[in-house]
């Protein structure tokens, strides 16, 4: 239940298309990071 | 303690979180057994209900607000609706995961694909919300600051009522609390009234998505964006999933669980209609109010055409979106965390039991409210920086939902069938593509004519 369930789930098998998929997200986070910290810096330095 | 005894298999006394859940459970079955569908539904509803207000926050009904003033009665209508309907198929899903799984949307990430993706669902939320907060304390503080309210004292309120909520150690009596305070989002519907709609034009609206004064623009563009990230957002997937939980929902409940989603995305787009429809005036009698920074501006330029009364409902409304948000938003955090780390995560748990937990909720909101009353903080910064991050990565937090939707060793027979994978795939490919072009689009403007 939720008190954090005894047993864990197994590891989902990745076939070759999920894993390409989840390869895609790592890549998307790595470039989405960069552009929140940016937008964070640039409204920092234009407020008034 | 409970665990070495439990991994150990000794038979133990119910906990207290236990105990609370089979007693809601029992009443459940005691409506269910009497056929008493009305006061079953009373039971179960909360989650779906609460998830939909809770996302009616203050920067979503800002959101609403300025696409009344700047748009007036037409396109925007029917989209919200559509917005909702996204919002309803999204949710939908997790019900069906929490149900079937009996853990939180965090807990099955870092279960099923790993220790990554679990602790950066656990940090992209956790942050987001966090900073979300503080946007919701912004809207409390704006909207008491209608009443003279100072804003130490609205804010110190509001953390007593979040921090309130949760002293009971009772799902049920926190969810009645937040239910309660909801309804208060409402208080849009006859300030909407006061500004006397043209009934006919917003039929027309609904009928013909139009129309949309000054053709499709930047600003159309970005605010279309916006409502969107106003309808849909990473924590209430993960809220939502964890609540069904803690709720202790079972297979039997899910034709509830889904009334209950679909009742809060009518009521929350009702109340999203009403805050665009109350701004209309403002559109009518040309009043500029893209430079309005709060709930305060928006109400005393609403002063003179909808009145006092309305006015003031407006700025309640905003404090009341601010509050419940805040609410909703904190436990989310606090589930995420728990469910990651294995600690105990559940509103009916003891303090001791479960100090990760209450603590994470608590130091959230503590934070944004001290952020929020810190003199030059960069509130303007850090609202930016949550629409950024919120639609950036809601794209990542849909990927998971509709992967953990068709896993079937770990859903069953509630995963996603051929009709909701192509429905639901094409809301999350719109609103994921959306989400990246909204936050694109906030940090690189110049990238679309104005």
């Amino acid at each position: 239940m939720s008190a954090s369930n005894p047993t864990p789930l197994p590891r989902r098998k990745l076939g070759p298309g999920l894993l390409a998929l989840l390869w895609a997200l790592r890549i998307y986070v790595v470039l989405a990071v960069p552009l929140v910290v940016y937008a964070f810096v640039r409204a920092l330095h234009q407020a008034p | 303690m409970d665990d070495i005894a439990q991994a150990a298999g000794l038979a133990l006394a119910p906990t207290r979180e236990e105990e609370l859940r089979a007693r809601d459970r029992a009443r459940v079955q005691a409506a269910r057994a009497g056929h008493r569908p009305i006061w079953l539904f009373f039971l179960l509803a909360g989650p779906g209900i609460l998830v939909m207000l809770g996302e009616n926050d203050g920067p979503s009904m800002l959101s609403y607000a300025t696409t009344g003033a700047l748009y007036g009665i037409g396109f925007f209508i029917p989209f919200i609706l559509l917005t909702f309907f996204m919002a309803y198929v999204v949710q939908e899903m997790t019900v069906r995961l929490g149900i079937a799984t009996q853990r939180g949307h965090a807990e099955l990430i870092f279960e099923r694909f790993g220790p990554f993706w679990g602790y950066f669902a656990m940090l992209d939320l956790t942050i987001g919300n966090v900073l979300t907060l503080v946007t919701e304390f912004i809207a409390i503080r704006a909207g008491a600051a209608y009443f003279g309210i100072a804003a130490p004292v609205a804010v110190a309120a509001g953390v007593a009522v979040v921090v309130l909520s949760v002293s009971f150690r009772r799902y049920f009596t926190w969810e009645r609390a937040a239910l309660a305070l909801a309804t208060f989002n409402l208080l849009f519907v006859p300030a909407a009234l006061m500004a006397h709609p043209d009934w006919n034009a917003v039929a027309h609206a609904l009928g013909t998505w139009s129309p949309l004064p000054g053709g499709i623009t930047a600003g159309f563009i970005t605010l279309l964006l916006a409502d969107v990230g106003a309808t849909v957002t990473p924590w209430m997937i993960f809220f939502q999933q964890s609540a069904v939980v803690d709720k202790g929902m079972t297979p039997a409940d899910l034709p509830q669980g889904r009334f209950d989603t679909a009742a809060g995305a009518l009521v929350a787009s009702i109340a999203a209609i009403a805050a665009v429809v109350v701004c209309v005036p403002l559109f009518a009698h040309h009043v500029n109010a893209s430079s309005f920074s709060g709930g305060t501006d928006f109400a005393s330029a609403l002063r003179p055409y909808i009145g006092g009364p309305g006015a003031a409902l407006f700025a309640l409304g905003m404090i009341e979106a601010g509050v419940v948000a805040a609410m909703t938003i904190s436990t989310s955090s606090a589930y995420a965390l728990g469910e990651v780390l294995r600690s105990r995560h559940s509103l009916n748990a003891s303090f001791v039991s479960a100090k990760p937990f209450y603590i994470t909720g608590a130091v959230s909101v503590v934070i944004a409210a001290v952020v929020v009353l810190i003199p030059n903080a960069p509130l303007l910064a850090i609202t930016i920086a949550v629409n950024v991050i919120a639609t950036l990565l809601m794209a990542p937090a849909l990927v998971f939902l509709i992967l953990l939707a068709n896993d079937r060793e770990v859903i069953g027979s509630l995963a996603n069938g051929i009709k909701s994978n192509l429905l639901g795939g094409a809301i999350v490919v719109m609103i994921a593509l959306m989400g990246a072009a909204y936050g694109v689009i906030t940090v690189f403007p110049d990238l679309v004519p104005r």
